[in-house]
């Protein structure tokens, strides 16, 4: 990873390029204390890896914090499921469930953080939306929440990684496709 | 049991979602190897994968599910009538009820107003965009590799620049002579047997090219066999470059098998 960095009073300008050494990063944790300017300028060219539920983020609007606050609370209501599934609450689990699954739909809003954000909210709300019956489909909430963790706390993953999240979210949901893309694919492939 | 794969295969087994995919995948079980040859990739590129990159860049331009459905239907060369205005009102009744939630007062005072046209460009281009990449990035490592390199094709990686796919260059450069050729000028008897083959064929101006670029090969093989030429000659590759013992698999049976025929290979259709 290289960078450069300032210091002006309690206030750190840090500027990276991390996407060849996300993979690193990441293993190592990357946390950094107190309060952080990630400078964003070049937008999603400088995909990198950052823990930012470790951080307080000061870049100006607040989405990121909005996103990963949204998060945090679907996975909430998401484990709370789990549990009330494994103490055989089933009614209380699908009420958690509705209520997440609704909540969902609100990640895609914040898909212009980057092409990542964009791409696992819509897989995550195809799953949510795929699930029938909540006492079945454990697997599939449980991958949820794994990909909301691996989102909210890399929403600059590469788009390959999150590729890869997706793969795993269709490998517990089933292949996963929404109105007008299958449309689409037949229009373009005569 | 040895399989070599063509494009039309090839393309449904990485792209198609309509059970073309599926039967693909099937056959392609009932064989030990598999062969996919460079040609096929190149073939890929410049077929289904350049209309799919298209497709991500005309969403990621228009921001519009709909506008872009209507530039599909205007770049269509056939007359299909995919998208009535009627059909595509379904479409995106069926796509807003994913997210229903988000017609709400609350969301709107929260989030400002919700595009749903922009919200399904956005989610067909990312899924295009993950298609786009996975399959083209898969050719080094779907089922045995790349087989057969060209040498004049510079094979290349895509590319995300400012919301769009770059995927230069598009094809050999002008003015290549075409790295088949000198094999091809091994096979005289071959190319015989398959311009024999491509004659009784129909008269269409696909069939009538790919016989003269077979025939100028046959009869002047040090002739220059251009970009152009090169994809002209196309089927055909199949059909002279197929390994021995294996089947050829393809969809487009009425252009390969008569060729095939003439050389005792087999072909398969999923």
């Amino acid at each position: 990873m290289s960078g450069t960095g300032s210091s002006a009073s309690n206030v750190i300008s840090f500027r990276f390029q991390a996407s060849d050494a996300a993979p690193a990063a990441e293993s190592a944790g990357i946390r950094v204390g107190g309060r952080l300017n990630v400078d964003r300028a070049d937008g999603p060219a400088n995909e990198g890896v950052l823990d930012l539920r470790s951080v307080l983020i000061d870049s100006g609007g607040g989405r990121l914090n909005d996103f990963v606050s949204l998060s945090d609370n679907i996975r909430k209501r998401l484990e709370a499921c789990i549990e009330l599934i494994d103490g055989d609450d089933l009614f209380a689990a699908d009420n958690e469930l509705m209520l997440a699954s609704r909540e969902c739909q609100r990640l895609f809003l914040f898909r212009d953080i980057s092409e990542s954000v964009g791409l696992v909210s819509l897989k995550i709300i195809q799953a949510a939306a795929a699930i029938g019956v909540t006492t079945r489909s454990p697997k599939i909430i449980k991958i949820i929440v794994k990909s909301l963790n691996a989102i909210a706390s890399s929403p600059y993953m590469t788009f390959d990684q999150a590729s890869l999240l997706a793969d795993d979210i269709e490998g517990a949901a089933g292949q996963l496709r929404f109105a007008g893309y299958g449309d689409l694919i037949g229009a373009l492939i005569e | 049991m040895k399989a070599f794969v063509e494009t039309t295969v090839l393309t449904d087994f990485l792209l198609k979602l309509d059970g073309s995919e599926i039967r693909a995948r099937d056959v392609l079980q009932n064989y030990e190897f598999i062969t996919v040859p460079h040609f096929a990739w190149k073939e890929f590129k410049r077929g289904p994968l350049t209309t799919f990159i298209w497709a991500h860049n005309k969403l990621a331009e228009t921001k519009s599910f709909n506008v872009t459905l209507q530039r599909v239907q205007g770049m269509s060369r056939t007359p299909k009538r995919y998208f009535t205005s009627t059909a595509i009102q379904a479409i995106q009744t069926a796509f807003s009820a994913n997210f229903a939630d988000l017609a709400t007062a609350d969301v709107f005072a929260r989030y400002g107003s919700t595009n749903f046209d922009e919200m399904m460009a956005d989610a067909c281009r990312l899924e295009l965009r993950r298609v786009i990449s996975r399959s083209w990035s898969s050719r080094f490592r779907l089922f045995d590799g790349i087989t057969d390199t060209l040498s004049c094709y510079p094979d290349a990686e895509l590319f995300y620049d400012d919301g769009m796919i770059v995927y230069k260059p598009y094809d050999c450069p002008k003015g290549t002579d075409c790295c088949l050729k000198d094999k091809l000028s091994l096979k005289s008897n071959s190319l015989k047997k398959i311009r024999l083959a491509l004659g009784k064929l129909s008269d269409k101006s696909e069939i009538i090219k790919r016989r003269e670029v077979v025939k100028r090969i046959e009869k002047h093989p040090s002739s220059v066999m251009s970009p152009s030429d090169c994809r002209s000659f196309g089927d055909a590759y199949f059909v002279l470059f197929c390994p021995d013992g294996h089947d050829i698999i393809t969809t487009n049976l009425s252009d390969i098998k008569p060729m095939a025929d003439e050389l005792n290979i087999n072909v398969v259709k999923p």
